[in-house]
C-alpha cells in the first residue's frame, strides 16, 4: 500500500445528539503499521469517535458533517450491508470490558468462529484450524480449553485476548482498541498492550488506541491526539507530547498523571480544577477556558481554530492564533 | 490447570436434573404421556364400547374404575381422553412459543416504532376471553383438535411475546450486543445468536406453566361443549356428561377430574422446579 493513502482518514467529523454537539470537527489519519493514541477525560468524545467511524452511533445521534474514509472508501452514509462487512472485517474493534463484551451463554470458539464464517466464509475444519491459529497468535495456548470455555471461565486477561482474536478474525487493516486495558490490573494490562504492539508490527495493523490514561498511550503510540469536550485540542508525536505540550489542557493532563515511565519528569501531581463542561453547554469560546491557567478574556468569546505549529504538530488554542 | 472446572452449562443441567420437583414431575409427566399415547395397548376396553350391563357399574376387577352411564369403561375413557388434553396443552404452548417469542424478542431488540406496533397488537389480543376465541375458531375451522389448539395459542401467545420482549429489552443494553455489532453481525443474526438464547430459560419455565394452563383451559372448553363432540373421549367432556350422576356413581366424575388435577399439578411443579433450578427468581414470572 502506498504511504499516500492512509488506512483510515477521518476528516472534520462532527456528531450531534438531539442538537447537542458531541464531536466537533475531529480529524485524524492513520497509516498501516502506525499506532495513534486518542486521549482525554471520560466524556470527551473518544469512544464516540470510534463508534462514528464504525457507523454505530447511538439512537438519536446524527452525523453533522465530515468524512470517514477507509483506504479511500467513504464510510459515512454507506449502506448497512457495506458497514457490516467493514465492522469486524477491515476494521476490528476491541472494547473496554472483555467480560461483558463476550456473550455469557456462548462458547468462545463459537463466537470467534461466527466472525470467521461471516467475514471469511470459513466453516467446519477450516474454521477450526483458523480459530486455533488465532488463539495461538494472541497467546491463548490452551486452544482446546479456551475454545470450549464460556467467558466467565477465563481470566480478564484471557477474555481480552479472546476479544482480540475475535477482532483479528476478519483480517483487519485497522484495529480500534477502546480502553482495552481499563478493566484489567496493571501487569495484565501491560501484557495486553505488548500483544497489541506485537500484532501491529507483525500484521502491519493501523492501531487506534483510545484511553483516558496518558501512561497507557505514552510508550505505545507513534502519535497522540488529545481530545477535550468533543474537540481535538492537540496532535503531536508521542515522544514530544510529554516534554513539550503545546496546549494548556495537555500540560494539565500530564501534570495530573502519575509516573509516565521515563518520559515525564517526576513532579507532585496536580489536579485540573473544575470539570469537563456538559456537552452543548458553551457554543462560543474555548471549552477549556474556565479551567485554563492561561485563559484571557478572548478565550470565552471566540472558538479557537486549529493551528498547525510544525510538521505533525498542531493545537487548538488562541495563543497560537493571536501570537501571545 | 489439570482438571478443567465444570462448565456453567454442565452445572446448570446438574442443578435441573437434581431438583426434586423437576425429577418427580418429569417422571409423572412421562407416565401420563406413556399411558395416554399407549392407551391402545394399556386400556382394558375400547373407549366407545357400549355395554348395557356395565351402566354405572361399580369398580371391580373387569372395570377397574367402573362404568359410565352408557356402560363404557371409565378407565379406558380417561386414558384415551388424556390424549386430547396433553396434545392440546403441548401443541398450544408450542405454537405460542414459536410465534410469541420471536415476535416479542424482535420488538424488544429493534425497539422504536416497530416495538410500539407489535406491542399494541399484542395488547389487543390480551382481553379476548378464551371462550369467545374458541367459539370463533370452532366456527371457522369446524370441530376438531385444531380449533381448540388455535384458540388457546391465541390466548397464550401474548404472554410469551411480552416476556421475550422484556428479556430482549434488557439484553439489548448489554455490552456484548454492541460488541457483536462491532464485529459486523447484522440485526437478524444478533437476534438469533445473542438475544433468543437468553430467552431460553424464562421461556422454558413459562412453557411448563402454560401447558398446565392449557390443559385446564381445554378441560373447561370441552366441559362447555367447545371441544371435540361426543363420543370422543375427553376429560372435560366426560366430566360434564357424568356430572348429574355424581351421587349415583362418583367414579365417573372423580376419574377424569383427578386426571386433570394430576396433569396440571405435574406441569406446574415442573415449571416451579425449573424456576428454582435456573435461579431466575420471580423477576420474569
Amino acid at each position: 500500500m502506498s504511504a499516500d493513502v492512509p488506512a483510515l482518514n477521518v476528516d472534520d467529523l462532527s456528531v450531534d445528539i438531539r442538537g447537542v454537539t458531541v464531536l466537533d470537527h475531529v480529524s485524524l489519519a492513520l497509516s498501516p503499521g502506525e499506532a495513534l493514541g486518542l486521549v482525554g477525560e471520560s466524556g470527551c468524545g473518544k469512544s464516540m469517535t470510534a463508534l462514528a467511524i464504525l457507523g454505530l452511533l447511538p439512537r438519536g445521534a446524527r452525523i453533522g458533517g465530515g468524512s470517514v474514509r477507509l483506504r479511500g472508501q467513504e464510510l459515512l452514509g454507506a449502506s448497512e450491508d457495506v458497514l457490516c462487512k467493514v465492522r469486524g472485517g477491515a476494521i476490528g474493534m476491541i472494547f473496554q470490558e472483555p467480560g461483558a463484551c463476550l456473550d455469557p451463554v456462548m462458547r468462545i470458539g463459537r463466537q470467534i468462529g461466527e466472525s470467521l464464517r461471516l467475514h471469511r466464509g470459513l466453516t467446519g475444519a477450516a474454521q477450526d484450524a483458523e480459530l486455533r491459529k488465532l488463539l495461538l497468535e494472541v497467546g491463548l495456548n490452551e486452544t482446546d480449553r479456551v475454545a470450549r470455555a464460556y467467558a466467565h471461565e477465563l481470566s480478564g486477561g484471557m477474555q481480552q485476548r479472546a476479544m482480540i482474536a475475535m477482532a483479528l478474525a476478519g483480517e483487519p487493516v485497522v484495529l480500534i482498541a477502546d480502553e482495552p486495558t481499563t478493566a484489567l490490573d496493571a501487569r495484565i494490562a501491560s501484557q495486553i498492550l505488548d500483544l497489541l504492539d506485537q500484532l501491529r508490527r507483525e500484521r502491519g495493523l493501523a492501531l487506534l488506541l483510545i484511553s483516558h490514561d496518558l501512561a497507557v498511550i505514552g510508550g505505545r503510540c507513534d502519535r497522540v491526539i488529545v481530545m477535550y469536550a468533543g474537540r481535538a485540542v492537540e496532535a503531536a508525536p508521542a515522544a514530544q507530547v510529554f516534554t513539550d505540550a503545546r496546549h494548556p489542557y495537555t500540560a494539565a493532563l500530564i501534570a495530573a498523571s502519575p509516573g509516565i515511565a521515563g518520559v515525564a519528569p517526576k513532579t507532585p501531581l496536580r489536579d485540573i480544577p473544575g470539570q469537563l463542561p456538559a456537552p452543548g453547554g458553551a457554543s462560543d469560546g474555548c471549552a477549556f477556558a474556565e479551567r485554563c491557567t492561561l485563559a484571557r478574556p478572548a478565550c470565552v468569546k471566540r472558538t479557537p481554530r486549529w493551528s498547525t505549529l510544525e510538521t505533525g504538530r498542531g493545537a487548538r488554542c488562541l495563543q497560537y492564533e493571536e501570537g501571545w | 490447570m489439570s482438571t478443567p472446572p465444570p462448565t456453567r452449562r454442565a452445572s446448570l443441567w446438574r442443578r435441573v436434573a437434581t431438583n426434586a420437583k423437576v425429577r418427580y414431575s418429569s417422571l409423572l409427566i412421562l407416565v401420563l404421556v406413556l399411558l395416554t399415547v399407549g392407551a391402545g395397548w394399556v386400556s382394558p376396553h375400547p373407549y366407545d364400547q357400549l355395554e348395557a350391563a356395565a351402566s354405572f357399574a361399580a369398580p371391580d376387577g373387569n372395570y377397574l374404575l367402573g362404568g359410565d352411564a352408557l356402560g363404557r369403561d371409565v378407565l379406558s375413557r380417561t386414558l384415551y381422553g388424556g390424549r386430547m388434553s396433553l396434545a392440546v396443552g403441548l401443541l398450544a404452548t408450542l405454537v405460542a412459543v414459536l410465534f410469541g417469542v420471536p415476535l416479542g424478542a424482535f420488538a424488544g431488540y429493534i425497539g422504536g416504532k416497530v416495538d410500539w406496533l407489535i406491542s399494541r397488537a399484542i395488547d389487543l389480543l390480551l382481553p379476548f376471553p378464551v371462550i369467545l376465541l374458541a367459539i370463533v375458531t370452532k366456527m371457522v375451522l369446524g370441530d376438531g383438535l385444531l380449533s381448540v389448539v388455535l384458540a388457546l395459542s391465541l390466548v397464550l401467545t401474548p404472554f410469551f411475546a411480552r416476556m421475550a420482549r422484556a428479556k430482549a429489552l434488557s439484553v439489548a443494553q448489554l455490552p456484548f450486543i454492541e460488541a457483536a455489532q462491532g464485529s459486523g453481525l447484522g440485526s437478524g443474526r444478533i437476534m438469533v445468536m445473542h438475544v433468543l438464547p437468553h430467552c431460553f430459560q424464562p421461556v422454558l419455565i413459562m412453557a411448563a406453566l402454560s401447558v398446565a394452563f392449557a390443559i385446564l383451559a381445554e378441560a373447561s372448553l370441552s366441559f362447555l361443549g367447545l371441544g371435540l363432540p361426543p363420543p370422543a373421549p375427553s376429560w372435560g367432556g366426560d366430566l360434564q356428561a357424568s356430572m348429574s350422576a355424581f351421587q349415583l356413581a362418583p367414579w365417573t366424575v372423580l376419574a377424569p377430574g383427578f386426571a386433570i388435577t394430576l396433569a396440571v399439578l405435574a406441569f406446574n411443579f415442573l415449571g416451579d422446579g425449573l424456576r428454582d433450578a435456573f435461579d431466575i427468581g420471580e423477576r420474569f414470572l
